[in-house]
């Protein structure tokens, strides 16, 4: 507001038209002295890096990563024709469709209750965001070493032992894996992401509820329904788009809870696509077909939040 | 006062500086990963400042590389960078060879250091009939177990894997299961020597067939399933193979392991211990796993002469300081070369370890390529494929026989492109 009014009183002023035009000058200069490191980094770390991959993908370079032989769309044929890939793929989406809503689900309902609270807000919130700040790996190894544990002395299991279950082996058989993996992620993202939602709904204006409730409208559930849920809309938007990206950036909790020595190992239960491009790129060497495959995921993230803003919108045209 | 402290101790770094300069010392950086028993990387590090002694105008760096290492490594070489001059691996890669991430190391093997060397670890690291790395050790697996728990229940080392998961199964109780093979049911090393056991190669000598698409590799792997879904294998356990754990806390009566373990075992059931070679399948031959790593010089190191001479002096000219005692002061490993497997006396003169290291010269399977090949064209994918295949056996309802052909389809895809 502040610029905008004084803007307005230099246009009355004609004498400081020059300093305007100075002033606008040295704008500009500071704009770029200020961005320019960051979008140094963006160019060197982020779109050099994706160019660089577009290229390399059309490239056999297998072992090195120097543009030597061209070999148009092979890799990507190749890739298509990779069981482990399109597997990989299929097992995301699948993932995807449980662990989205889930995610959201999971972070409304938290920052309602926490909303709600009348005693010890702020330690609950401070809780229930604390694992944002755990590490992904250390949490997997927790989950499969521990909690998950496929020993009869696993946490899961002793407790399943008192109603006479056998003990599952939570890390090496599936369905049974998933649970480890949901839950681990759930307990690592759901903390952030209620945060934000809390942001949320404490900028509802309270006038809404009130309004609600001279109306007549006292049960929470229909509050929640049609005066939380549409107002944090663009919150929602945000998870939304966070959480596709996140899924297709999965790789650390199924890494480590599917993984248990050098040699033994039981990926193929739920084999993500990094992992997979791990693997290829990484391990075997084939940039070519790694960045092919980086590609294609790149593709599927932009297709997600595409079909996201077609049906949802981009956040923008709520709040206005 | 202090300002002329200050200008002296400037001066004295000039000195020290320029001194430095005159005595020109090259570093060679030589990366391990890290080895799991006491003492290995403090000895690696003493081997270096051994090296430097005879060679004062060298210094060794010793990089330890826990964790994910073959990553960092792998994309090292890739990038054509000079770091690391020396590294390690079970052997090298068609990749490596064909894209000069590998220096050859042919001149430094005389026809002696080859008459002395195993066989088979000469050929591991062979590729297109030059030399490319320096074995420094074979690595033999086998199975452990308590002889009192099997008097007790009255069974006896096992002839044929058949009769191993009987036993297996004739072990268990509610409080000890038979068995532990790791957490994925012998989807790796194992497997894989199961497998060999019903077939004579994966890939044929010329390279280029898949050749484990065979009656005999079914066969094989059906008898691992069996025993992977028999319910007295020891799953889920924290601690993996490789450690001695399970069968100390006595969670099972057999355990697979390394006989680098071997020590560690020794320790904990004193004279309780017995050990056997895998058995192999009905009308297989016996197999063995023989892993182990080869020192090998960066085909883009700026100082490839330097890395080679290292490499010499360690591992390749007769060296019991260094090969000797990395071979039997930690873990157990068998050294490469016969003359000093004859003077360890550590291992040769215990009837257990003897007869672990007699059947893998004998048969063993010397790790080539990625993984657990038999052939430096065996890459990663092909390796993951046929992991993905073991582990899906052990733990899904599918046809073992069209998984054989699947995979076989598959590798023969990725191999095809190799050669290309």
């Amino acid at each position: 507001m502040g610029s905008k009014s004084l803007k307005k009183h230099r246009e009355y002023s004609p004498s400081t038209r020059s300093l305007k035009k100075a002033n606008e000058r040295s704008d500009a200069r500071f704009f770029w002295f200020f961005t320019a490191p960051m979008l140094a980094g963006l160019l060197i770390f982020v779109v050099i890096p994706i160019g660089w991959g577009l290229v390399l993908s059309f490239f056999n370079a297998r072992g090195t990563i120097d543009l030597k032989e061209f070999v148009g769309i092979h890799n990507y044929i190749l890739l298509f024709r990779e069981p482990g890939f399109v597997k990989s793929i299929i097992t995301i989406l699948v993932f995807g469709v449980f662990m989205v809503p889930a995610t959201v689900i999971f972070a409304l309902l938290l920052a309602v209750m926490i909303h709600n609270t009348v005693k010890l807000k702020g330690f609950f919130r401070t809780v229930f965001f604390l694992p944002t700040a755990f590490s992904y790996v250390v949490a997997s190894m927790i989950w499969r070493m521990s909690i998950f544990s496929g020993m009869r002395f696993g946490l899961v299991n002793t407790f399943l032992s008192f109603f006479d279950i056998a003990p599952v082996l939570w890390t090496s058989s599936s369905p049974a894996v998933w649970l480890p993996i949901t839950t681990v992620r759930l307990w690592l993202q759901v903390g952030f992401f209620m945060i934000l939602y809390i942001a949320g709904i404490e900028e509802i204006p309270e006038e809404l509820f009130e309004a609600a409730r001279v109306d007549g409208v006292d049960r929470g559930w229909v509050l929640l329904r049609h005066i939380t849920i549409p107002m944090v809309k663009n919150t929602t938007i945000f998870i939304v788009f966070q959480s596709i990206i996140n899924l297709f950036r999965s790789f650390d909790e199924f890494y480590n809870i599917l993984v248990d020595s050098v040699s033994s190992s039981n990926l193929h239960l739920a084999r993500t696509p990094l992992i997979y491009l791990y693997q290829t790129g990484f391990i075997a060497q084939d940039y070519g077909r790694g960045s092919a495959g980086a590609m294609i995921v790149v593709l599927l993230i932009v297709l997600g939040t595409q079909l996201q803003k077609k049906f949802f919108g981009d956040g923008k045209a709520v709040r206005s | 006062m202090t300002k002329r402290i200050l200008i002296a101790a400037l001066l004295v770094l000039c000195a020290a500086g320029i001194w430095a300069q005159g005595a020109k010392k090259t570093t060679i950086s030589v990366w391990y990963h890290a080895y799991g028993e006491e003492g290995t990387k403090e000895a690696v590090e003493r081997y270096g400042k051994l090296y430097e002694k005879a060679n004062p105008n060298v210094s060794v760096e010793v990089v330890w590389m826990p964790g994910n290492w073959r990553q960092k490594l792998y994309t090292s070489l890739a990038s054509k960078a000079s770091d690391p001059d020396v590294f390690e691996e079970s052997a090298p890669s068609y990749t490596w060879v064909k894209s000069g991430q590998v220096a050859s190391l042919d001149d430094l093997f005389s026809k002696e250091v080859k008459a002395d060397l195993f066989p088979s670890t000469l050929a591991s690291v062979t590729i297109e009939g030059k030399i490319y790395g320096a074995p420094m050790f074979i690595d033999s697996t086998a199975f452990y177990y308590r002889p009192s728990i099997f008097k007790a229940a009255g069974v006896s080392v096992p002839k044929t894997f058949a009769e191993l998961t009987e036993i297996s199964k004739k072990l268990t109780t509610s409080k000890r299961k038979g068995l532990y093979i790791g957490n994925s049911a012998g989807a790796g090393t194992l497997g894989f020597m199961v497998a060999f056991s019903g077939t004579k190669s994966f890939i044929s000598d010329d390279g280029k067939t898949v050749t484990f698409n065979n009656p005999g590799t079914v066969a094989a792997i059906e008898e691992l399933r069996k025993l992977a879904t028999s319910g007295s294998l020891l799953l889920g356990y924290p601690v993996s193979e490789w450690q001695p754990d399970a069968l100390v806390n006595d969670e099972c009566a057999i355990q697979f392991g390394g006989l680098w373990s071997y020590p560690q075992f020794k320790k904990e059931l004193g004279n309780d211990m017995g050990v056997f070679m895998i058995p192999p399948v009905a009308g297989g031959r016996p197999t063995a796993s023989a892993g182990g790593y080869s020192s090998m010089v960066n085909g883009n190191s700026d100082q490839i002469a330097e890395a080679k001479k290292w490499v010499k002096w360690a591992w390749i000219d007769s060296n019991p300081e260094v090969q000797l005692d990395f071979a039997t002061a930690y873990g157990f490993h068998v050294p490469a070369k016969k003359s000093l497997y004859n003077k360890a006396t550590a291992l040769k003169n215990d009837p257990l370890t003897a007869l672990i290291v007699d059947a893998t010269s004998d048969y063993g399977i010397m790790k080539t390529g990625a993984g657990y090949g038999d052939s430096s064209l065996w890459d990663s994918v092909m390796n993951t494929a046929f992991t993905d295949l073991l582990s899906a056996v052990a733990k899904e309802n599918v046809s073992v026989a069209q998984l054989v052909r699947k995979t076989a389809e598959q590798v023969q895809a990725r191999l095809t492109e190799v050669n290309k």
